[in-house]
């Protein structure tokens, strides 16, 4: 597995000026919380919308060039892989996350527990496998995008209020929240609406799972050359 | 001898284009198989397939040994353009000076870089190289047909998609013609002449010509 991580390191999961991107999310974060404190959030969703673009690498768009070729010849195990490759997707957003969290922690902010074992750690887990899993089959960024226009679209139609009030008021059906949490994860950024358990476990548990079928369904990749001279 | 590689029967549409149809192929050994075939014939899709990158839809693909050890080397093209020559040779173990992007590099260099990381280290069970002689110059050319025979006689089994079918001819043991989406071993008197293999080529080439277009009158 450290083999594979180095090589989608290498090969540049994340150029460079992406990474400069999270660098800069973080350091607006970073001195956001200074500033306030009581700020956290703020520069958890500053994250989380990065997050977004992050970890929608692209798996089959390079694959398709060759350029995965060395790995995915047979004898590799393609779950490995593509774990791999969803790690190193997610490293930069998650690495960000963590070192605003534990400033947070240190500076007492209140949401710096959640940050890291509640609600708001599932916010950055549904964001960073969906976004991952949504844009395996996409070019980079590409699901980021397509996500934040739905955000923008539920936000232009003031659904937003609609949809954290079904959660607040509604009869905690989870078979309703789940998805509500899936579309917008940044309802879990802040300490309302109330989210019961169940439905956090539920939905990092199918976050979880997405990216579990996806890694299995690249042992079934054909790994075709899109592009050739 | 044991093959190394077994493709039986296998069969690859893209959507309604069957590009092979039951094609068999075996390579035992330290065997060099230089496969030719029209453009489009299938070759890049019939090496993927050996290589396990992409699955046939019919028949199967059997290596002697699991996990087998498989080089594979697509072409230059297939080299990340933005990524470090240095970098993306040093995760190879192969020691590279050049510190340019791949995509800065000439076509003969990128081509150069695959073909030394694909050649390095210990010989594997089986090679598969796809137009590796293209962009090549004449000495990195013969460096390149040297090191294919070194290999072979060291019990890799190998096979070459070439239409360079001079240097195919200095290094195959037998010739393999991919026509109509199968495999046909090109007979030993064919073999003797160059232009021979050529003028078989060319039948499948004409054969998969598209329609040519006329203006009424």
């Amino acid at each position: 597995m450290t083999r594979l991580l180095r090589f989608f390191v290498i090969s540049k999961v994340h150029p460079p000026h992406i990474l400069i991107l999270a660098a800069a999310c973080f350091g607006i974060g970073l001195w956001t919380i200074e500033y306030d404190a009581g700020e956290l959030d703020s520069a958890l969703g500053l994250v989380l919308v990065a997050q977004m673009f992050l970890a929608s690498t692209g798996f089959t768009s390079r694959a398709f060039a060759g350029h995965f070729d060395p790995v995915l010849v047979a004898g590799s195990a393609r779950t490995d892989v593509a774990a791999a490759h969803w790690l190193a997707s997610i490293a930069p957003g998650v690495m960000a996350w963590l070192a605003l969290s534990l400033t947070g922690l240190l500076v007492h902010s209140s949401a710096a527990v959640s940050a890291l074992a509640g609600r708001r750690l599932v916010a950055l887990l549904i964001v960073s496998n969906i976004a991952w899993v949504a844009g395996y089959r996409l070019s980079r960024g590409a699901a980021g995008v397509l996500w934040l226009t739905v955000l923008v679209g539920i936000l232009l139609q003031h659904n937003l209020r609609a949809l954290s009030a079904s959660i607040d008021q509604g009869a905690h059906t989870w078979l309703l929240d789940v998805p509500v949490v899936f579309v917008c994860p940044f309802l879990l950024i802040g300490d309302r609406p109330y989210v019961p358990p169940v439905v956090l476990a539920i939905a990092a548990a199918l976050a979880f799972t997405a990216v579990g079928l996806v890694a299995l369904a690249t042992r079934r990749l054909d790994v075709l050359l899109m592009e050739r001279g | 001898m044991s093959n190394v590689l077994e493709l039986a029967a296998v069969s690859k549409a893209f959507g309604r284009h069957r590009v092979l149809k039951q094609a068999w192929l075996h390579v035992r050994r330290g065997e060099i198989v230089g496969l030719v075939g029209a453009n489009g014939a299938g070759k890049t899709t019939l090496l993927r397939i050996a290589a396990g990158l992409m699955c046939a839809d019919q028949g199967t693909v059997r290596w002697d040994c699991w996990p087998p050890r498989i080089r594979h080397f697509g072409g230059e093209s297939t080299l990340p353009t933005h990524v470090a020559a240095h970098r993306w040779a040093g995760f190879f173990d192969v020691r590279s000076d050049e510190r340019r992007h791949i995509g800065a590099l000439s076509r003969g260099t990128r081509q150069h870089l695959g073909l030394t990381i694909a050649l390095h280290g210990p010989a594997p069970d089986l090679l598969l190289l796809d137009e590796p002689w293209d962009g090549l110059d004449p000495p990195a050319a013969l460096r390149l047909t040297a090191g294919i025979r070194d290999w072979g006689a060291a019990g890799t089994a190998i096979v070459i998609s070439s239409h360079r079918l001079h240097d195919l001819d200095d290094v195959t043991t037998r010739f393999v013609l991919l026509e109509e989406g199968r495999c046909r071993n090109v007979p030993e008197q064919d073999r003797v002449a160059v232009e021979r293999i050529a003028e078989l080529v060319a039948r499948g080439s004409r054969a998969a010509d598209p329609p040519r277009l006329t203006r009424s009158p």
